[in-house]
């Protein structure tokens, strides 16, 4: 059985709104499951999977639900990651420290471009995701904030 | 001589592709530093197109604050007050090409061969005679400001340095054996950034970037690269074009920086 076969069964099952099917000849058994107005999973019969997940337990929920509210201030820029102007000066901002928008909360530096990053929300800084003086990528969250 | 600002002024709104990217140009006598002035303005609202120039800083400052020697009526502070059209992820290629730019002006305006130490340090031989220092800031209600603080030493004799900058710096005077007109320098000055920031703001990075290959004396050469993290050492191979430098390590591996002081090392009894 090809892979145009099997497209063929999808076909076949999204026509007929079919959830599951099952064909089988002299060399190999296909099962295809799929939660209605899911996307179809295709699984090999030695180890049949539904395309049900496992419901995620209440407190992963609960912390999905906080998560969603925290904000990640992200780095413009690929560059070097600085807490304080200068190795001599305190850190712009440190855990736990309100900010408002517009404050300026680190700098990363690439090839004697110091970029001020400011916060683009009001809020506490709950998370420092990056060592001071480390590598940061584009769009590398910098700092996690709780909004006000 | 003092610097004649409505001669540079005039210069910048005669020339159409200046003008595009200057237009407005102030002289303070003495200021902190150029760069703050162009920050504090930016903050407060004030639109891109603007040269600040000072005859003396008593804050000039290099990358992590390190002091920037600002003596009184010999040398130039320059920065400029952009907005530009490209992402702020591309800012870092102004870095290189404010150098060219200055490259190209001072050989214009007087013969002489500098070169470039990554990522923008301007040479001449192996003594430092100019540095770039560029820093984003607070936007002022408009979009993102860059400034580009460009200090080059014009009229300096070897005796007005300090002690500990009498074997690392130089100044064109020195290096051409004659005083120069600051005036007609920060005109050609400003003339080859521009150039620059065109190129850049017409997508030709790369064009910018192979001249800048062209310039650079840290290709080929054996350097150190200091962090605030580590030091290591390796041989500068090329520039990539977003502007990293790629280093060869002793076992043959690379690595790619973007920040970092570069000491080239003397290699001695090499072929």
């Amino acid at each position: 059985m090809d892979l145009n076969e099997i497209k063929e069964l999808i076909t076949l099952m999204d026509d007929a709104r079919l959830s599951e099917i099952e064909i089988e000849d002299s060399e190999r058994r296909i099962l295809l499951k799929r939660a209605l107005a899911a996307p179809v999973a295709l699984s090999p019969v030695v180890a049949p999977v539904t395309t049900e997940g496992a419901s995620p337990s209440r407190e992963e929920a609960e912390k999905k639900a906080a998560d969603s509210k925290l904000h990640h201030i992200t780095s413009p820029i690929v560059g070097t990651f600085y807490m304080a102007p200068s190795p001599t000066t305190n850190a712009y901002v440190e855990l736990n420290d309100l900010v408002k928008k517009g404050q300026v909360i680190c700098i990363v530096e690439a090839m004697k471009l110091m970029n001020e990053i400011e916060s683009d929300v009001s809020g506490r800084i709950v998370e420092i995701c990056v060592e001071d003086g480390a590598a940061v990528e584009y769009g590398e969250p910098l700092f996690t904030v709780e909004p006000a | 001589m003092s610097i004649d600002v409505d001669k540079i002024t005039n210069f910048c709104r005669a020339h159409s592709a200046v003008r595009d990217i200057i237009h407005e140009v102030l002289l303070f006598d003495q200021v902190k530093s150029t760069n703050k002035i162009a920050l504090e303005m930016a903050s407060d609202g004030m639109p891109e197109g603007l040269a600040i120039l000072a005859e003396s800083q008593t804050g000039g400052k290099g990358r992590l604050d390190r002091e920037w020697y600002s003596p009184s009526g010999k040398n130039i502070y320059l920065s400029f007050l952009l907005r530009p059209s490209l992402q702020m992820r591309a800012y870092p290629l102004f870095s290189p090409a404010a150098a060219l730019g200055l490259v190209n002006g001072i050989q214009a305006f007087t013969g002489l061969d500098v070169g470039i130490k990554w990522p923008n340090d301007l040479m001449i031989l192996d003594k430092k005679v100019g540095g770039i220092l560029l820093e984003t800031g607070s936007s002022g209600g408009q979009s993102t400001p860059l400034v580009i603080g460009m200090g080059i030493n014009v009229n300096l004799d070897e005796g007005d340095f300090p002690k500990a900058l009498q074997d690392t710096s130089t100044s064109l005077k020195i290096a051409s054996g004659n005083a120069l007109d600051r005036t007609g320098l920060i005109m050609a000055l400003i003339q080859g950034v521009t150039a620059q920031i065109h190129q850049l703001e017409d997508d030709e990075s790369v064009a910018v970037f192979d001249a800048v290959r062209e310039k650079c004396m840290t290709l080929g050469k054996k350097v150190r690269v200091s962090t605030t993290r580590q030091v290591f050492e390796g041989r500068a191979m090329s520039i990539e074009d977003d502007g990293a430098l790629v280093i060869r390590l002793g076992d043959q591996s690379e690595r790619r920086i973007l920040i970092g002081d570069i000491t080239h090392l003397r290699e001695t009894g090499k072929a």
